[in-house]
């Protein structure tokens, strides 16, 4: 009897992080093909790439937890990297988008660009809460409208759709620099990328709005009758996903050291992925800033794993693919077993 | 006496329970089927059973690990 009961245990554990079990046999094997690849320099590369990710991640996940998703991440980031950069080229650079636009100080580009992403946030917040559109459809609209602006904007003529990139040596320095313990460089990147986890974990755990929007996310039904105004907080949380957007775009563009149109594409698909893969749950209330934070780790160290140990490109899609609809099953198998 | 007494509630202003039961246009009185709401989440009408989705989660790990180490190849 007790036997019986510890294999259907260790079956229910096995399926319940089946995911997590298989994820770190890839990158065991991915380490055992190349050893080179556990080097202090990856993983530094590795957890600074995850920077800006995580953070939209962290903008995403709030929506999820919303029984929300958001399409238009990637989008946003994109058109606030390509105006933080346009903002910060160095003036010695013949090519400017704005020849005579002087040195600005960092915080009036990174303010700009946070700006344009609470828009696009509000706007997506607006028509989820408000219109009742699902969350889906109001971002996949957003996320059209942001492409359009980037591409308007980055198009000028006599050059045309140039990318955008020689910056200013101060926002070079800001995203891209490090601080020295010891033998280890640790990036910039990865401290902006703590600070605002800090910040989104206090929202979450110890403010009215992050009880509501657990509440919200949980069963809308219940929250609105115990006096919760769903509009409000669903527009909150959408500006502050936007904020995010705009601040991991303006960190983007400086990381990457330049900026197109196509910058932030599919990064709203990675965001979704490190949630899900991240234990952020699609039938919504359920979700944790720790666990966002580890799927986003884990997704780059399989992607940069697979780049290092030279895996074929559309392997590496349907990798990615049977990834994130494993996860949701997980996920829906979990919420089978709650009903 | 009885009826004078002021602490003797009036049967007409103690609330009564709300009923769930509606009667429809014909008057036939049925329990009605909870509405779905506009807000129902992306899992609320899932039909399969925990047995289905541990077959479908044992075939998509397999896949995951078959496309890998096609990957490795």
């Amino acid at each position: 009897m007790d036997k019986t009961i510890d294999k259907k245990n260790i079956g229910e554990w096995l399926l319940n992080y089946s995911l997590y079990i298989v994820l770190g046999l890839m990158i065991v094997v991915v380490i055992i093909v190349d050893p080179r690849f556990l080097t202090l320099k990856n993983i530094t590369n590795i957890l600074s790439q995850a920077s800006t990710r995580g953070i939209l991640a962290l903008g995403v996940a709030g929506l999820i937890v919303l029984q929300g998703t958001d399409l238009s991440a990637g989008r946003i980031l994109g058109v606030t990297a390509i105006v933080s950069a346009s903002l910060l080229q160095s003036t010695t650079y013949a090519s400017r988008m704005y020849p005579d636009l002087p040195a600005l100080p960092l915080i009036v580009p990174m303010v700009v660009a946070v700006i344009i992403g609470a828009v696009f946030g509000l706007i997506n917040g607006f028509g989820v809460a408000k219109l009742h559109l699902h969350a889906f459809i109001i971002t996949l609209g957003t996320q059209l409208i942001a492409y359009g602006v980037s591409c308007i904007y980055i198009d000028r003529p006599p050059l045309g759709a140039q990318p955008i990139a020689n910056f200013d040596e101060r926002y070079t320095k800001f995203v891209t620099g490090s601080i020295k313990f010891g033998s280890v460089q640790i990036p910039y990147l990865i401290f902006y990328l703590a600070i605002v986890a800090v910040v989104m974990w206090f929202i979450w755990n110890k403010t009215t709005l992050g009880k509501n929007m657990f509440a919200i996310g949980g069963n809308p039904e219940a929250a609105a009758v115990s006096g919760v105004n769903i509009v409000k907080n669903i527009m909150i949380i959408f500006l502050i996903s936007g904020i995010l957007y705009g601040l991991a775009g303006f960190l983007e563009a400086g990381r990457v050291g330049s900026a197109t149109s196509n910058t932030g594409i599919n990064y709203e698909l990675d965001a979704i992925s490190a949630c899900v893969v991240g234990g952020v749950s699609f039938s919504g209330g359920v979700g944790t800033i720790p666990g966002v934070l580890i799927g986003t780790v884990i997704l780059q160290f399989i992607n940069y794993g697979l780049n290092f140990i030279g895996v074929n490109a559309y392997l590496q899609y349907i990798i990615k693919g049977l990834i994130i609809i494993l996860a949701v099953s997980i996920d829906v198998r979990k919420y089978i077993a709650k009903k | 006496m009885s009826e004078n007494n002021p602490l003797r509630e009036d049967p007409q202003t103690i609330p009564q329970p709300i009923s769930t039961v509606q009667e429809d246009a014909s008057g036939n009185k049925e329990n009605p089927a909870p509405k779905s709401t506009a807000r129902d989440n992306l899992y609320g009408r899932i039909t399969v059973s925990k047995r289905t989705m541990d077959i479908i989660i044992g075939i998509l790990v397999a896949a995951l690990v078959v496309v890998f180490i096609i990957a490795l190849r």
